[in-house]
């Protein structure tokens, strides 16, 4: 069997055998378990694969690249499915504790896999048409996990959240649509080789723009953001976890793959387009995310502001911005899912996340309030953790590129950011309790394994990207000149089809 | 809501709009019709049945939970995709029987398609009745 | 004919897109809805409109005939009917859940998310 197959199927079946036995809880998160496992296995087989063998391609049903549906992992999916294996295992651990099983019983476990297969397709596929099929997946499985347990904020949050994915979804398969008309072909790499030969730019142009809005709104550039942090927070924290760290981030997969490979961003236009969205995008959400008193919102805000790090890197064009997007995307989806992860152990304690309610949380366990520093400072960009070194490398491209309204920008929403994560230490860490709430949760003594678990892991990753960065940054350098060369994916898949 | 008019014409109806699902699921391969369109035939036949009878009624002859329905569908649509796997085939890639003569159907044609379409038919009958089923209760 | 279809495709956005601006709730679905099928018709009409055969090679033929219809756009509009059908079930269920729980469907109420409380 092709190791391409595997973080298709593992999840799959493990969703199938999921609904079967729905019956019994503790059948249902073995078998979870035991696929998340399997899953961040079979990642690192096949990025081990990738990075012996060249480009990995399978063919469906045994049809030719541009005809059937390809699957195909170069390095960048193959790093992308790797950090979705280990980002599964550990909030499924997290969530066994987190969430009240009575919530778990709810078709929780295989909307989680059925989740996980959506995130996986939309990383390995070679088809335009088959990614918005796989983003389906994700979206219809995300959507239940949203409105799961359905307090009023969360159908109020669900609704938003609904209604402007489904557009996004529209505006995807219209994208499609059009580029079938225009090449007759849905493979990547046959379209891309077809565009490079057309002359016609209005009509490449517009199609062009067809995919940024959508994936735009799939991974919350300005100005459509809003809908993030208003749906983000009302979920219970797994999820939104989940979502944090990885949703998003599939959105810039998205994005990162189209704009290398189909339009790529080396003429004019587009690019400048691309400059200014990301200096929106950082400048208008960092500056949001200072506004806002709810961790659980302050956080949501920021990934908005993260993201146009990632989109800045990807704007320059360069494989030194490539790179640095990559390995941001990294530290990002590691950082932001465990600082949610320590949002919901807050909750626990405190029984709010409101930064007005809560304090003192230094002095009752000093060594979760220094865990939770270390994370929000990488979130930052405080040397020597990993967000540093993500920053660092994104700005040093920019500053090579000559760009310097970029260059500032970058270092000015980081110091904002800085702001923020102090906002948040000094609150609810550091100063007393305020008299006027009493500040109880439900569960306020030692927390369980399941939960301190996922985040001592998760900090010990920031803190190794931080120190031996240079080993994982590395294959993101070589990630990065495999998309702006894309000949050789070309020729991987179509290749096959001789 | 009980309607003898409703209640006379889903007697007539649902068996030959039943019938009718399954002549279009077998065909799917080749001509018009498939698993998703027979599943949805077939369902509009319990749908009316829902309305004859009401679904409280409709749900004590069901002899299977319309989730199970759905999830066993799903089973079978996967396990028609891995099957040429173990044969060294590729995932999702066609498996046949020898074609063999049956007395009315003429030629006939089995194979792992079919199985997918089988599983799509069930996954919509599924789906459908889960969904029906709540809103009829819900209001 | 395409370009009776192009103009059907733009009215169904147009009403769609109208639709989404209301305040109420079933305007909202109904607006998705709509803008949904616009999408499908004009992934159904990506490869021309014309009176051509099925792409199936009949049988006693070895090769397809050469006015033939591209069963591609078929196949991918059946595939987005399928997911907008999916879609609207859930739609309708969240819709139906939202009114039971909140008491009403008007969306500029629905602001507790984007406020601090």
């Amino acid at each position: 069997m092709s190791p391409l197959l595997l973080p298709l199927l593992v999840p799959f079946i493990a969703a199938l055998c999921c609904t079967l036995f729905s019956k019994s809880l503790k059948v249902q998160r073995s078998i979870s378990l035991i696929a998340a496992v399997f899953h961040l296995a079979a990642s690192f087989n096949l990025l081990q694969n990738v990075r012996s063998e060249g480009i990995q391609v399978y063919l469906n049903g045994g049809w030719a690249a541009n005809i059937g549906i390809a699957l195909v992992a170069d390095l960048f999916s193959s790093i992308m499915l790797v950090i979705t294996g280990l980002i599964s295992l550990v909030v499924l651990i997290y969530s066994l504790k987190e969430m009240s099983d009575k919530l778990q019983s709810r078709a929780y476990f295989p909307l989680f896999n059925f989740l996980m297969m959506g995130v996986n397709g939309s990383f390995v596929t070679g088809d335009i048409f088959n990614l918005y099929v796989w983003f389906e997946v994700m979206l219809l499985s995300s959507f239940i996990l949203l409105a799961m347990g359905k307090k009023p904020d969360q159908l109020e949050g669900a609704i938003k959240y609904v209604t402007i994915n489904l557009f996004s979804s529209i505006l995807f398969l219209s994208g499609a649509a059009i580029i079938y008309a225009k090449t007759g072909s849905l493979n990547m790499a046959d379209i891309a080789m077809r565009i490079a030969e057309s002359s016609d730019e209005k009509l490449l142009n517009s199609t062009a723009i067809l995919f940024l809005s959508s994936f735009g709104i799939k991974s919350a550039l300005f100005p459509m953001f809003l809908w993030l942090p208003a749906s983000y927070h009302t979920p219970p924290v797994s999820i939104s976890s989940l979502f944090a760290g990885l949703l998003t981030k599939v959105g810039i997969y998205a994005m990162i793959r189209t704009f290398t490979l189909i339009f790529p961003l080396n003429n004019g236009l587009l690019q400048e387009f691309f400059y200014v969205i990301a200096i929106l995008t950082m400048v208008v959400g960092v500056l949001c995310a200072a506004s806002q008193f709810e961790i659980r919102k302050i956080l949501s805000v920021h990934i908005v502001s993260q993201i146009g790090y990632m989109i800045l890197g990807l704007a320059l064009f360069t494989p030194l911005g490539i790179a640095g997007a990559i390995f941001y995307l990294l530290h990002n989806i590691i950082v932001k899912t465990n600082l949610f992860l320590f949002s919901g152990v807050i909750l626990r304690k405190k029984g709010s996340c409101d930064l007005k309610k809560i304090g003192g949380l230094y002095k009752v366990n000093p060594g979760f309030a220094t865990l939770f520093a270390l994370s929000a400072f990488a979130l930052a960009g405080v040397p020597p953790l990993s967000g540093f070194w993500a920053k660092f490398v994104v700005l040093k491209a920019a500053a090579d590129a000559h760009e310097y309204l970029l260059l500032g920008s970058g270092l000015a929403v980081g110091v904002v950011t800085l702001f923020s994560m102090t906002k948040i230490w000094a609150e609810a860490f550091w100063k007393k309790q305020p008299e006027e709430y009493p500040g109880v949760g439900e569960d306020t003594g030692n927390q369980p394994w399941q939960i301190m678990l996922p985040i001592v892991f998760l900090t010990i990753c920031t803190f190794a990207l931080g120190i031996w960065g240079e080993l994982i940054f590395n294959i993101c350098v070589e990630a990065a000149e495999q998309l702006l060369n894309p000949t050789e994916y070309i020729n991987a898949v179509m290749g096959e089809a001789k | 809501m009980h309607s003898v008019i409703i209640i006379l014409s889903a007697r007539l109806l649902c068996p030959i709009l039943m019938a009718m699902a399954i002549a279009f699921l077998y065909r799917g391969h080749n001509d018009p019709g498939g698993g998703f369109i027979g599943g949805l035939l077939f369902t509009a036949a319990l749908i009316l049945k829902i309305l004859a009878i009401g679904a409280e009624e409709f749900e004590k002859h069901l002899w299977m939970q319309p989730k199970n329905f759905l999830s066993s569908g799903l089973i079978m649509a996967a396990s028609a995709g891995i099957m040429p796997l173990f044969v060294g085939k590729a995932f999702l890639e066609s498996l046949w029987f020898p074609t063999f003569t049956l007395p009315i159907l003429g030629k006939v044609h089995i194979g792992s398609p079919l199985l997918f379409d089988l599983g799509v038919f069930m996954v919509v009958i599924g789906f459908v009745l889960t969904v029906v089923i709540d809103f009829e209760e819900a209001a | 004919m395409e370009t009776l279809i192009a103009i059907l495709i733009g009215i169904l956005f147009a009403g769609g897109v109208y639709c989404l601006l209301q305040r109420s709730l079933v305007r909202l679905v109904i607006g998705i809805m709509l803008i949904g099928q616009g999408a499908n018709l004009l992934t159904f009409a990506a490869s021309g409109l014309t009176r051509k055969h099925t792409a199936i090679i009949k049988s006693g033929e070895t090769i397809l005939q050469a006015p033939h219809a591209d069963p591609l756009p078929q196949a991918l509009v059946l595939t987005a009917i399928v997911i907008g059908f999916g879609f609207t079930a859930f739609c309708l269920a969240l819709l139906h859940r939202t009114y039971k729980t909140l008491g009403h469907d008007d969306l500029e109420k629905f602001n507790t998310t984007d406020t601090d409380k």
